[in-house]
């Protein structure tokens, strides 16, 4: 049986290094972070050794089989129909003891095992060595030491496979093992804990105090101190939001200029193919102006923002961020690690929707997905700036008030999150365990091609794939001529009645809705009235003073951005996610609800 | 969720015992019993046994969550799941 293939499945603890152990393997780009659950469904790769195929999955990261959670079961599912594989049990050097809970459970179902011991270069930072050897002897398999993050022992990996997974193939003896391992009783995880406990003293040979003695004592005093911990998280939070803005129109410029120039070259194209004109600019201004529109406005704040939390995510800092807020969100009846999917939501409410994965609760995942829209995303952001930036001048007071405007979109979601979960959403508070992994020192380069490719990417074709039938939206609103006007001003017109009771006016009103594809189109659309590849567009400023629109109007634009419905990819998420409709009617209706409510007092009242 | 009162201890009772949340930041202690309830065999699962040592590393004002020190982890919990968890002292 040389030249059969094997298959060999990965099981872990979450954290301790599957991911990138998995990646060093086959080279495939899985996202991995420094968090807890971040695998959420199987990823599979193969890699060639010698005439073999070697094929790799890669299961989501747990602490038992018991199923109480999407991914044990997955994984528990994954195992127990695979019996005859190989298994490579991945665990972390410092947190051997804990791990081995799990190795038990494992072995019971499978009986092919190599024990991969990861992070050897933290534990010894740490002042803990494992003895290999003994550990081998008590285990009775297998034991390879490797650290992923620096390749070291990924070929005595591929050796232990290529060598022991041959022979498990034919192994029948798994037929024999238990078969409910999801049956473990409290009395079999006492002793289980115990052997574990009996088997670290033996194998772990400790010289440095651990997590008491490091520098991570100290540094988590700071950051999750009484008094330093919300300004920490406020200073990080601004730092990401200000470089984020402050990069990408750079970029943005470039991109503006470089699409204009695409944008001719079509053109010219188009009149050397002899293209009807309303053909052309149907296709051209409408449909691919459109498209160019959304990429250079979205694109850049994406490239900037998501390399940078999944810095933040690398280093650790994001499990301490939940670990601060969740008393707070605890008595909103959530729990703390929406604030997480909130502040993903800052870049795409999309991926902030997906993110939602990582809460256990199924009703606080729900309630997390419907409120996510109320964080203003990279779409939104820029109309907020560009309002701030018509009332204050000065870049300090322009910057608190941006603050605000997200305070107030974070205090909209916790209201909103209360209200939901004393209604609609009624039932206990959950109980969560949240690992706070140690800190570790991130690899820029490949933050930065990671995150680009597995979020900046996937986005950027959702949202060119709205941005297309919005634009031909769009350029029949302009096209279309009823007696003397356009569609876009009848219906500007039928709406200002309705725009003017919310503060502002009906071609605000209308860009908003007919940006409901993309969110970043409501400035350009409302610009140019709705012409939005006219050449001169007005700025900001001028078309408020046009519109009568004082402070108190311009107001109501930033919180009608804040809270009016979600773009239509977001919502497309939530259907994918939670598999309801009625979810994404909530989603929908709810921050649109509060947003009139707001916008009306603001508007009437001020 | 298991009622409170019937595992609350009795006044007067020598050995008073510990509830794990009721350890504040840099007491250590070792874990006797963990109580029934919903969330027990995660607490099992993610390292939390009768007879480990357990420090708690920092705790949040106004019950927010403590994070504690077990199998050389560290693990947050909210305050009503620590307090499924006795504690007795350090023995020198």
């Amino acid at each position: 049986m040389k030249n059969e293939s094997i298959s060999v499945t990965f099981a872990g603890n979450p954290n301790v290094g599957k991911s990138t152990l998995f990646n060093a393997l086959t080279g495939l780009k899985q996202h991995t972070g420094n968090w807890c659950g971040k695998t959420v469904g199987c990823a599979e790769g193969e890699y060639m050794d010698g005439e073999r195929k070697i094929t790799l999955t890669d299961l989501p990261g747990i602490y038992s089989l018991s199923s109480r959670s999407a991914e044990e079961e997955a994984a528990r599912d994954y195992l127990m129909s695979h019996r005859g594989d190989t298994v490579v049990y991945v665990i972390g050097a410092s947190s051997l003891e804990r791990g081995l809970m799990l190795f038990l459970g494992i072995r019971r179902i499978c009986k092919s095992i190599i024990l991969c011991v990861n992070l050897i270069d933290e534990a010894a930072e740490m002042g803990i060595e494992v003895d290999r050897k003994k550990l081998s002897e008590r285990l009775n398999c297998p034991v390879v030491m490797t650290s992923a993050r620096n390749g070291d022992g990924i070929d005595a990996l591929r050796c232990a496979i290529a060598e022991y997974g041959e022979r498990s193939g034919t192994d029948t003896s798994a037929e024999t093992a238990e078969d409910n391992p999801a049956a473990a009783s409290n009395e079999t995880r006492i002793e289980d804990s115990e052997v574990c406990r009996s088997i670290a003293r033996e194998c772990l040979v400790v010289s440095g105090g651990g997590y008491s003695a490091s520098k991570e004592r100290r540094i988590d005093r700071i950051v999750c101190g009484k008094y330093t911990a919300y300004p920490v998280m406020i200073c990080l939070a601004l730092v990401v939001l200000w470089l984020t803005v402050y990069l990408s129109t750079y970029l943005s410029e470039g991109l503006e200029f470089l699409c204009g120039k695409v944008t001719e070259a079509l053109y010219y194209l188009g009149d050397r193919v002899k293209m009807p004109a309303l053909m052309q600019s149907f296709v051209i201004s409408g449909v691919v102006g459109t498209v160019f529109k959304v990429i250079s406005v979205m694109l850049p704040p994406m490239v900037i923002f998501f390399p940078l939390f999944t810095l933040l995510e690398d280093i650790g800092y994001l499990p301490r961020a939940a670990f601060v807020l969740d008393r707070t969100f605890e008595k909103c009846g959530v729990c703390g690690k929406q604030s997480l999917t909130m502040l993903m939501g800052l870049g795409c409410n999309s991926v902030g929707v997906v993110g939602c994965r990582i809460i256990d609760s199924p009703r606080e995942r729900r309630i997390a997905m419907i409120t996510n829209s109320l964080t203003p995303c990279n779409g939104r952001l820029p109309i907020i700036i560009a309002c701030v930036g018509i009332m204050y001048s000065s870049s300090v007071s322009a910057g608190l008030c941006i603050l605000a405007v997200l305070l107030i979109g974070v205090a909209a979601s916790l209201i909103l999150s209360k209200v939901l979960s004393l209604t609609l959403f009624r039932g206990e508070a959950s109980s969560y365990t949240l690992e706070l992994p140690p800190y570790r020192i991130p690899k820029v380069g490949e933050v930065i091609v990671r995150s680009v490719l597995d979020r900046v990417i996937k986005v950027m074709g959702r949202a060119v794939t709205a941005a297309t039938p919005c634009g031909a939206l769009i350029w029949l609103t302009n096209n279309i001529i009823i007696g003397e006007s356009t569609l876009f001003s009848l219906l500007a017109g039928y709406l200002d009645g309705a725009g003017r009771f919310l503060g502002m006016d009906g071609v605000i009103l209308l860009s908003f809705i007919l940006a409901f594809p993309a969110a970043e189109l409501m400035l350009p659309v409302m610009l140019s009235s709705g012409d939005i590849f006219a050449r001169e567009a007005m700025t900001a400023a001028e078309y408020f003073n046009n519109a009568g629109i004082g402070k108190a109007g311009i107001w109501c634009v930033m919180l009608f951005t804040l809270m009016h419905f979600p773009c239509a990819t977001t919502l497309m998420t939530i259907r994918r996610e939670s598999g309801r409709w009625g979810d994404v009617a909530l989603a929908a209706v709810l921050p649109l609800l509060l947003g009139v409510v707001v916008c009306t007092v603001v508007g009437t009242l001020v | 969720m298991c009622a409170r009162a019937d595992i609350e201890p009795k006044k007067g009772d020598k050995k008073m015992e510990k509830r794990l949340s009721s350890l504040s930041a840099g007491e250590v202690g070792r874990i006797k019993e963990i109580h029934d309830g919903n969330i027990a065999p995660r607490l099992y699962d993610i390292g939390f046994s009768p007879g480990d040592e357990v420090e708690c590393v920092m705790k949040m004002p106004r019950g927010g969550m403590g994070a504690y020190l077990i199998k050389k982890s560290v693990v947050a919990l909210r305050a009503a799941d620590a307090y499924l968890i006795l504690v007795g002292e350090v023995e020198p």
